[in-house]
C-alpha cells in the first residue's frame, strides 16, 4: 500500500477515508495535525485539511469502536459457552 | 561292544540292562560337544555339583555333573542364571536309568561377549538404518487406545496405568501381558506387538518393564524383537528399565522413555493441565487485544485533543487576527499618510496664498489676459479692438480694447511711442 499523502486542498478533503486501514487513518491523522499546527499551509489548504483530520480521526473511531463490540462479544460467547 | 540279540518283541522281551545297554551304547557315540545355555539349577554335594543347563530361547533343559575333580578347572563363581558355554558328554547311568551330561569344562559366556554380540547386532541394525531419526514415527497428542504390553501385576503395569488415569482419567488402555524376562520374553512381546499393531483402534503401544539386571534385560535386545517392533505401523514407547538401561528396542522405538511413569507422562498429556493452559491463552489473548484497543484509544483522543483539531476556530481567528491586525496597520498608514497630505496641503496652499495674486486683486488691481491667455503688460500688444479678460478681485470679464489712453500721471505723448520702454512697473 503506498503511503497516502495528504490530499493536496484542490481534492475534496474526504476522499479515500473509508478505504483507509485503521494504521493508515491513524498515521494521516498524526501528519494532518502536524502540518495545521505548522500553519503555514493557505487559508483553503487549512480548511480543508482540518476537514480531512476530522474524517480521519472519525474513520478510526469506527475501527476502534468496531474492535471493542467484536472483543465484547468474543468475551459473551467465551463466558457463554 | 553291542550284543546281537533278537528283535524285543513281546514274546522275546529284552531285559532292562539289555535296553539300557543299549541306549549306553548309542548314546556313547554322541561324543563331547560345546553347547551355550543358561544355568537354573546349581546344586554342590559331595564336592560335585548338580545342576540343569536351559536352553536361551527354546524350552529344553539338560542336567549335567561335574565331577570334583573336573570342577577345579571350572571357573568358582558359576552360579545359577549364568549364560556358559560348556563341554557336554552324554552319560546315560545304567543303574538308576538316568540320562546326565558330564561337564568337562565350562566357561562363563562373558558379559564381554554378550556385549561384543550386542554390540555386532547394533551395526547391522544401524547399517540397515533401523536407527534413523527420520523413521521415528511421531505420537498422537491424545491416543484413542494405548496398547501396553508389560509382566502380569508388574510395578511397571501399575506405574503406567495409574499415572495415565491421573492425568487423563477417560484415557483407554489395551494391555497383553507377556513374560518380561528369560528366553520366552522376546518371543511373547514380538507377538504382543504384532497383535497391538495390528488393532486400528490401538494408536501407540508401549513396551514397559521395571529394573533389571542386565541379563534380565537381554529379551529386549533380541534381533527378532527389534525387528518386529522397527517394522510396526503404530508408534512404540519403551520404557525398559532405569534411566541407565539401553536394550537395543530403545533405539527402534519411535520414543524412549527413561521409566514406565515416564512413558504414561509422555503419551498421556494432562488433560487438566491443557485445559487450564488453554483456558489462560485464551484470557491472556483478550486482555492483551483490550490494552491495545484501549491503547489505540487514548491515543485517538491524544489526537483529537490537538487545538489543531479540538477547535478549529483557531486556523479562522489566528487569520483573522492577522487580517485585523493588517487592516488596522493599513488604516494606520492611510490615516498618517492623509495626514502628511493634508499637512503639506496646507503649506502648499499657504505658499500659494502668499504668492497668490489675489491680494493684489483686492487692493484694485486686475489682470488683463488677451485672447491667448497670455498676460497684457503692453499696451502696445493690444491694438484696439482686441479680446482681453479682465480677472478682477472678484471675479472676470471680457473687454475689448480702445484707443491707448495715458495713463494717470503719464505723459500722454509717451504713452503712444510704438517702443514701450522695457521694465516698467
Amino acid at each position: 500500500m503506498p503511503e497516502n499523502p495528504v490530499t493536496p486542498a484542490g481534492a475534496a478533503p474526504l476522499e479515500g477515508v473509508a478505504e483507509l486501514s485503521y494504521e493508515q487513518a491513524r498515521d494521516e491523522l498524526v501528519r494532518v495535525v502536524g502540518e495545521l499546527e505548522q500553519g503555514n499551509a493557505t487559508l483553503e489548504q487549512s480548511l480543508a485539511l482540518w476537514e480531512r483530520g476530522e474524517a480521519l480521526a472519525a474513520r478510526c473511531e469506527q475501527w476502534l469502536l468496531g474492535a471493542r463490540e467484536r472483543l465484547e462479544a468474543a468475551r459473551a460467547a467465551a463466558e457463554g459457552s | 561292544m553291542t550284543i546281537e540279540v533278537g528283535p524285543p518283541t513281546p514274546d522275546a522281551p529284552w531285559s532292562v540292562s539289555l535296553l539300557a545297554g543299549k541306549i549306553k551304547g548309542w548314546i556313547d557315540r554322541l561324543g563331547t560337544a560345546w553347547v551355550e545355555g543358561e544355568i537354573t539349577q546349581w546344586s554342590v554335594s559331595g564336592g560335585n555339583v548338580y545342576g540343569k543347563l536351559k536352553d536361551l530361547e527354546a524350552d529344553a533343559t539338560v542336567s549335567f555333573s561335574i565331577w570334583s575333580s573336573v570342577r577345579s578347572k571350572v571357573p568358582a563363581d558359576l552360579k545359577q542364571g549364568d549364560r556358559v558355554i560348556a563341554a557336554l558328554k552324554p552319560n546315560y547311568w545304567v543303574k538308576g536309568g538316568t540320562l546326565s551330561m558330564q561337564v568337562f569344562e565350562m566357561r562363563h559366556v562373558g558379559l564381554g561377549d554378550l556385549l561384543e554380540r550386542l554390540e555386532r547386532l547394533k551395526r547391522t541394525l544401524a547399517a540397515e538404518g533401523l536407527f534413523d531419526p527420520a523413521r521415528k514415527k511421531p505420537l498422537p497428542f491424545l491416543p484413542h487406545c494405548i496398547g501396553l504390553i508389560t509382566g502380569k501385576d508388574s510395578d511397571a503395569e501399575k506405574d503406567v496405568l495409574r499415572n495415565a488415569q491421573l492425568r487423563w482419567p477417560q484415557v483407554r488402555f489395551r494391555t497383553v501381558h507377556t513374560a518380561v524376562q528369560g528366553d520366552r520374553s522376546a518371543a511373547e512381546v514380538s507377538a504382543a506387538i504384532e497383535l497391538l499393531d495390528a488393532d486400528p483402534e490401538v494408536d501407540v503401544i508401549i513396551v514397559a518393564r521395571g529394573g533389571g539386571d542386565f541379563q534380565n534385560l537381554l529379551g529386549f535386545s533380541d534381533e527378532r524383537l527389534v525387528r518386529t517392533a522397527a517394522a510396526a505401523r503404530t508408534p512404540i514407547v519403551s520404557a525398559i528399565g532405569h534411566e541407565a538401561d539401553r536394550p537395543i528396542l530403545d533405539e527402534v522405538a519411535d520414543l524412549r522413555a527413561s521409566t514406565p511413569t515416564d512413558a504414561a507422562k509422555r503419551v498421556v498429556p494432562d488433560v487438566v493441565e491443557e485445559l487450564a493452559r488453554v483456558q489462560q491463552a485464551r484470557s491472556r489473548l483478550t486482555l492483551r487485544l483490550g490494552a491495545f484497543v484501549r491503547s489505540e484509544f487514548d491515543r485517538l483522543q491524544q489526537l483529537r485533543s490537538r487545538p489543531a483539531l479540538a477547535n478549529p476556530a483557531w486556523l479562522v481567528d489566528t487569520r483573522a487576527e492577522e487580517v485585523a491586525r493588517a487592516a488596522a496597520r493599513g488604516r494606520e498608514i492611510v490615516d498618517r499618510r492623509l495626514e502628511l497630505a493634508a499637512h503639506r496641503v496646507e503649506a502648499l496652499r499657504s505658499s500659494l496664498r502668499a504668492l497668490s495674486p489675489q491680494s493684489t486683486l483686492d487692493r484694485g488691481y486686475a489682470i488683463a489676459q488677451t485672447a491667448d491667455g497670455a498676460v497684457l503688460r503692453d499696451a502696445a500688444e493690444a491694438p484696439s479692438g482686441s479680446a482681453l479678460t479682465l480677472t478682477l478681485a472678484r471675479g472676470a470679464v471680457t473687454a475689448t480694447a480702445g484707443e491707448r489712453a495715458a495713463r494717470p500721471g503719464e505723459d500722454p505723448a509717451s504713452a503712444r511711442s510704438e517702443s514701450a520702454p522695457a521694465g516698467r512697473e
